[in-house]
């Protein structure tokens, strides 16, 4: 009886050791700032993979990362140094992920907790997705094949995506910047604050079409070249659109351009 | 105290007990006086920067000389009977507050004129964000476009920016100016070694309008390259044909 009683707490015990150790249960990082005083900076970039952007009102960075190797399925990396390159000055990180050897796929998909008042900088180089949510500085994102998800931004933004969708919204914009948002293949929905103003540049190349809950001066609803007939939805158009109009009074540059889809402007209640 | 003696503490905005009472006694100076402060309070609202040093400096000596001159008449002053060089005096004092005040103004204008938006555009241009490079690109004027430094601020943003929507911006910004063989030379260059294809979208688009036998070289050697995107390489076709 002693001899049980006594196993059972020695293999509790060593659960215990084990799930505390560092090798085994450390998949986040946390990173700290060496100077928080100013503006902190945080750039992200993979081959292959997701980057997960979460804004927070601490000042410390979470990192965690998950790996996927061709026809595998993910896993939380404890190791992340070997999957990923940190650097960093008194104010700004970056975080790379590795280059897949002789140019097999793999997928680095990193998660970060950031500063909700820091600005980003995101980069997929092959393919992946980009999410973002409640960052308050400034985004600048790039992104090569994939979708790009913007939500809860109270700062500027500045996305490029090749072959992808940009979707983003704002809780509140940085007064005095203008933002540009360009796709080649891909649609841009844009959801901005009701009393956001700005002079808007929009431009659908081809295949797409132009709406937008904010009153755009001289230009006629549904903003397509071809309206569908009897019935308010624009119809896809094999033509370029083009809209240059201001929103709530005009105001710095917001830029929409796609060659390829359509583009919407949402107003946020 | 006589006029003479107050002359000199006419601008002081607190006055002895002495000038005060020379001014209580006497209408000429009080009506010298409120002249004065009116035009120096139309001055100071129209002037929220200092003069530059060298013209205060310049402006004071010539007050100085006023004065010194006041005390021991000389020249003209000698041969101008005094009820006369009063209000000459002072007229010519009108006249310098009046030019330092006209010179501060066209000062003033100049900061906002197109000298100081070229500065504004052109710091904002080096700004380490890249919605703020944005703005400035958004914001330059056709006048300020047509100036030099603003052009090679642009060239140096699609040559070196790292930001792809940055880089757009200023190849759109600097379509009207490829007339100049300089610009064009550099939009070329992007057009060959930007590997980001919406880059080279918009130098194609730049470069349309322009196809000269160096952009045609440019378009067919982009032909040739192996993994150039099938949009693109759709809009170079339509270019050369």
């Amino acid at each position: 009886m002693c001899s049980r009683l006594a196993l059972a707490l020695l293999v509790a015990l060593s659960a215990t050791v084990l799930a505390s150790s560092p090798a085994a249960a450390q998949t986040e990082r946390v990173l700290r700032f060496f100077d928080t005083s100013g503006s902190l900076s945080v750039q992200a970039n993979v081959v292959w993979g997701t980057l997960r952007v979460t804004g927070h009102e601490g000042d410390e960075i979470r990192l965690s990362v998950t790996h996927t190797s061709e026809g595998g399925s993910p896993r939380a990396v404890s190791n992340l140094a070997d999957y990923v390159s940190v650097q960093s000055t008194s104010n700004a990180y970056s975080i790379t992920g590795r280059t897949p050897a002789n140019g097999a796929f793999e997928s680095i998909d990193i998660t970060l907790s950031v500063p909700a008042r820091a600005d980003i900088r995101l980069g997929v180089n092959r393919g992946g997705e980009i999410v973002v949510d409640g960052v308050n500085g400034v985004v600048d994102v790039s992104q090569r094949n994939g979708s790009v998800e913007l939500t809860n931004l109270g700062g500027s933004a500045v996305v490029n995506a090749l072959n992808g969708s940009i979707q983003a919204s704002f809780r509140s914009v940085t007064p005095n910047r203008s933002m540009s948002f360009i796709a080649l293949n891909g649609e841009i929905d844009l959801t901005l604050p009701a009393r956001h103003k700005a002079n808007v540049r929009l431009r659908s190349e081809r295949n797409g079409y132009i709406t937008s809950d904010f009153e755009l001066p001289s230009v006629e609803y549904p903003y397509a070249a071809e309206p569908r007939e009897g019935s308010e939805k624009p119809l896809y158009s094999t033509r370029p659109i083009e809209i240059e109009s201001t929103i709530n009074g005009g105001g710095p540059m917001l830029v929409a351009t796609t060659e390829n889809g359509p583009i919407r402007l949402r107003r946020s209640r | 105290m006589t006029c003479p003696d107050v002359e000199p503490f006419l601008l002081d905005p607190q006055l002895d007990a002495e000038t005060q009472a020379h001014l209580d006694s006497c209408a000429e100076c009080r009506a010298i006086r409120a002249e004065l402060m009116d035009s120096q309070t139309l001055l100071r609202a129209h002037m929220d920067t200092p003069a530059p040093p060298a013209m205060r400096t310049a402006f004071y000596s010539m007050l100085g000389d006023l004065q010194n001159a006041q005390r021991t008449p000389t020249g003209w002053r000698s041969w101008v009977s005094p009820r006369v060089a009063r209000p000459l005096r002072w007229a010519v004092a009108f006249v310098a507050v009046f030019a330092l005040g006209a010179v501060s103004m066209s000062l003033l204008q100049g900061r906002s004129g197109p000298g100081a938006e070229v500065n504004g555009v052109l710091s904002q241009l080096e700004d380490a964000s890249p919605t703020m490079r944005l703005t400035g690109v958004y914001t330059i004027s056709d006048e300020a476009a047509t100036q030099e430094q603003v052009r090679e601020a642009l060239v140096a943003l699609i040559q070196t920016d790292p930001s792809v929507n940055v880089r757009v911006a200023a190849l759109e910004a600097l379509a009207p100016s490829l007339p100049h063989a300089d610009v064009r030379t550099a939009v070329v260059q992007v057009l060959g070694s930007d590997p980001e294809p919406l880059v080279q979208l918009a130098a194609l688009r730049a470069l349309e309008s322009h196809t000269s036998p160096e952009v045609r070289q440019a378009l067919d050697e982009l032909l040739e390259t192996p993994d150039l995107e099938p949009l693109i390489r759709e809009h170079v076709r339509s270019i050369l044909l």
